[in-house]
């Protein structure tokens, strides 16, 4: 059974394909056969991908020989696009991440969507669209080469769009949509661009191919950064980093258990992934772009700003589910901040890489069961608003403990899952830059103040709304459960002392050279005293704040903050930009390329035709009727036939610039017919007779 | 001063030629048809002409001439029987006026 999930990975991405396009073509009018088609082809990709992944833990060589296939797709040339997969131990891990969350998912909506079954939106397309988000997720995590990985990065684009816009009629939800797939779009462009950039220079597009001929020097210097960081673009898109992050919170607008799947486990981890997936490509780029910065660094920064401004945005939030979206975004800045801390110089261990897929790893779970958790408030206060709810920890005891141990995870509670990832995380980036340490331990501390915010405003405290809220049924209670295990335990695999996920990522080819030269690390105590006080600092304000769950001191944080506050609310007015950016530059950019258009390029098209209509307008007149004209016209053409052969004629065209007389007569006649027909030089002519 | 076959031959081109523009520039259809006649003369003269100064046992080109009188005749009967039909429906006899056949 191993060997079978192991030589037929592709199996994984496929089933979800397959329900999808059977719900789709055969089972549309029965909502209830889609969900149940959908969730047993789902839960059948989970036990492969579990199969898949325990034979991976036990033995990574025999999953990464025996994995591995291709299909030819066409050829072009001299090369062949294949569609190749392979599974390596960070692909076996996003395997069980991303089917566990859909399983999970695709359960809990068939609960949480029947409300509106009723309001006529369709369960089967639902089904059908998270489908085939799945399989686009497994699709891009299982392959190794680049065209298949940005078909599947475009497929999550289009699944996301679909989804987040599932509910058509709301005016705002189409908006939000059409802003997620532009903003992937631009992030997309400068990823094609960095994939042919690599495709033109090292000839391949398999990244460990691609990985190995940059190393032999194929790619070196400015061209190796700039791919670098266009394909980072990529990332940025799609993971929401700094200026393409304005989709994300306006995501929400899609159904609750799509933001737990896609906006907060695996599609916007999908960037991240990339990252790590290329990374040797990233860690030889070198070349100091401005005051010496590398891609690497580049990259550091962007994740580190991401991180703090969606912390600092986050804080003012009233909405639950935006606040978790801006939760998210900052989380994979620091996730993004943690991966541009790899480097193979010194013999620094190549901790960043591992700390930021450990923070993956676990953010998926929390993340996911905090959406959810969400998701069961939003459905029993039928309000998205956290002034409107509290003391729901009385009414809704199963969702309020859930929350509490995501909210524990996510801020470092110590012993959480959280606390052991966001260590390593910290501890990445001390050993690079302190200054962006800094930074993250700032950012850190407002995660868990804002996270326990939402939740003392929550849970705690007096209900300030007009519901009646209860808990949910059993299958929205299920996968919160279920996700609450891993939130407290799988920190567990990754601590200091006893780093087994560190172990097994490091069998991924690109990072087992580094490490096999680096020293092993121990626990370092400064990193996990700063965990700790960050916690501590964090919670302890929010406690003061928020601790009796009422809104009596809520003032106190809009008059410190001052004018912060008013940014912080108004999302640092980075819509607004945009929207300035765009009306000035954008649209005038667009006025001027219509202008050109109309009047240049259709005038080439235009002259074209008034030259044939003027010549029209000249053989027209052979057509007069007039018999004795036409009687000329034969005489004229025998007289011609006889003195073709004549040798007037053949010295006539010896003369080597014969035909430039007749080019010239050519354009003489388009250019009268040109004018005429504007000068109305014929109307003249013809109605005089 | 002796006739050659030149001399012929100018006459019936002559000829021709009066007959063409006759044929183009008449605004009377009966006219047209005179010319025409005239055409058939100066083809004839030169028929006659290589005959006898080529072959000038054969009457190859004479008897040729005999058959352009014919058909000559026969194709005027023709002629203005078409004119006729024209002058019914068109009232007139005028080139000028009778050019519908066109777009």
């Amino acid at each position: 059974m191993i060997e079978f999930a192991v030589k037929n990975a592709w199996l994984v991405a496929l089933l979800p394909l397959l329900s999808s396009i059977v719900i789709t073509f055969l089972t549309r009018k029965s909502p209830v056969l889609s969900s149940r088609i959908s969730r047993a082809f789902i839960f059948m990709a989970l036990t492969l991908s579990s199969l898949i992944c325990y034979e991976a833990v036990n033995d990574i060589d025999y999953v990464l020989q025996n994995s591995a296939g291709s299909l030819r797709w066409f050829t072009s040339g001299s090369f062949d696009f294949a569609l190749s997969w392979k599974v390596d131990a960070v692909t076996a891990m996003m395997l069980v991440v991303v089917t566990l969350i859909s399983t999970l998912v695709q359960l809990y909506s068939r609960e949480y969507m029947e409300e509106y079954i009723h309001k006529g939106y369709s369960f089967s397309r639902y089904y059908a669209e998270l489908s085939l988000f799945s399989f686009s997720m497994l699709l891009l995590v299982l392959t190794d080469n680049f065209l298949v990985l940005y078909a599947g990065w475009e497929l999550v684009g289009v699944s996301s769009f679909l989804l987040i816009g599932f509910f058509f009629e709301k005016k705002s939800a189409p908006y939000a949509a059409k802003k997620a797939f532009l903003a992937n779009r631009v992030g997309d462009f400068g990823f094609l661009l960095g994939i042919l950039l690599i495709f033109t220079y090292t000839n391949t597009l398999n990244f460990d191919v691609a990985a190995a001929q940059i190393a032999a020097g194929k790619m070196t210097g400015g061209v190796l950064t700039l791919a670098a960081i266009l394909t980072f673009f990529g990332a940025m898109g799609k993971s929401g980093q700094f200026p393409l992050h304005i989709w994300l919170p306006d995501a929400m607008e899609g159904p609750t258990p799509v933001s737990a799947l896609i906006h907060a486990a695996t599609m916007v981890a999908a960037g991240v992934y990339m990252v790590a997936k290329i990374m040797t490509i990233f860690a030889q780029a070198t070349f100091p772009v401005l005051w010496g910065f590398n891609a690497l660094d580049f990259i550091a920064a962007i994740g580190g700003i991401t991180a703090i401004m969606a912390a600092f945005i986050a804080i003012t939030q009233t909405d639950i589910k935006k606040i978790l979206a801006y939760s998210t975004v900052s989380q994979l800045g620091f996730m993004i901040l943690t991966l541009g801390m790899y480097s193979t110089e010194g013999g620094i261990t190549p901790l960043g890489y591992t700390a930021g897929m450990f923070h993956l790893f676990t953010h998926a779970f929390f993340k996911a069961m905090l959406f959810l958790c969400s998701g069961s408030v939003i459905h029993a206060c039928h309000t998205q608003d956290i002034f409107e709810m509290g003391g729901l920890r009385k009414k809704m005891p199963v969702t309020a403990i859930t929350c509490l141990i995501g909210t524990a995870a996510i801020s470092g509670a110590p012993g959480f899952a959280g606390f052991w990832s966001k260590d390593a995380m910290l501890d990445a980036i001390y050993e690079g830059n302190m200054f962006l340490f800094a930074l993250a331990a700032i950012g850190a501390t407002m995660t868990a103040f804002y996270m326990f915010r939402l939740y003392f405003l929550t849970f705690e405290g007096e209900y300030r709304g007009h519901g009646h809220p209860h808990e949910p049924g059993w299958r929205m209670k299920f996968p919160l459960i279920f996700l609450a295990i891993p939130s407290v335990l799988i920190g567990f695999v990754g601590t200091p002392w006893a780093d087994y996920f560190k172990d097994f990522v490091h069998y991924t080819p690109v990072v087992k050279h580094a490490t096999e030269h680096a020293a092993h690390h121990g626990p370092n105590w400064i990193v996990m005293g700063c965990s700790l006080a960050i916690f501590t600092v964090g919670t302890g304000l929010s406690f003061a704040l928020y601790g009796k769950g009422d809104l009596s001191k809520s003032e106190a944080l809009s008059l410190k903050m001052g004018g912060l506050f008013k940014a912080s609310l108004n999302k640092l007015y980075i819509d607004e930009a945009y929207l300035w950016f765009i009306d000035k530059f954008v649209l005038a950019f667009a006025k001027a390329s219509s202008l050109f258009d109309k009047f240049v390029i259709d005038m080439i098209v235009n002259v074209v035709s008034w030259a044939c209509i003027g010549v029209a307008h000249f053989a027209k007149r052979m057509h007069s009727g007039n018999i004795q004209q036409y009687a000329m016209g034969v005489i004229v053409s025998v007289l011609l036939l006889i003195f073709a052969g004549t040798n007037y004629v053949y010295i006539a065209k010896q003369l080597p610039i014969y035909w430039v007389w007749i080019t010239i007569g050519l354009i003489l006649a388009v250019a009268l017919s040109v004018l005429g027909y504007f000068g109305n030089l014929f109307k003249k002519i013809l109605d005089s007779k | 001063m002796t006739l050659t076959l030149y001399h012929y031959l100018v006459l019936a081109a002559l000829l021709f030629c009066v007959g063409v523009y006759g044929v183009l520039t008449s605004k009377n259809a009966v006219r047209v048809l005179m010319s025409l006649e005239l055409a058939f003369a100066g083809v004839s003269v030169n028929l006659v002409a290589f005959s006898n100064y080529i072959t000038p046992g054969q009457l190859t080109g004479q008897m040729f001439t005999i058959f352009i009188m014919t058909v000559s005749a026969a194709e005027a009967g023709v002629g203005l029987a078409i004119i006729f039909n024209v002058f019914k429906n068109f009232q007139t006899a005028d080139m000028e006026k009778i050019s519908t056949m066109k777009w």
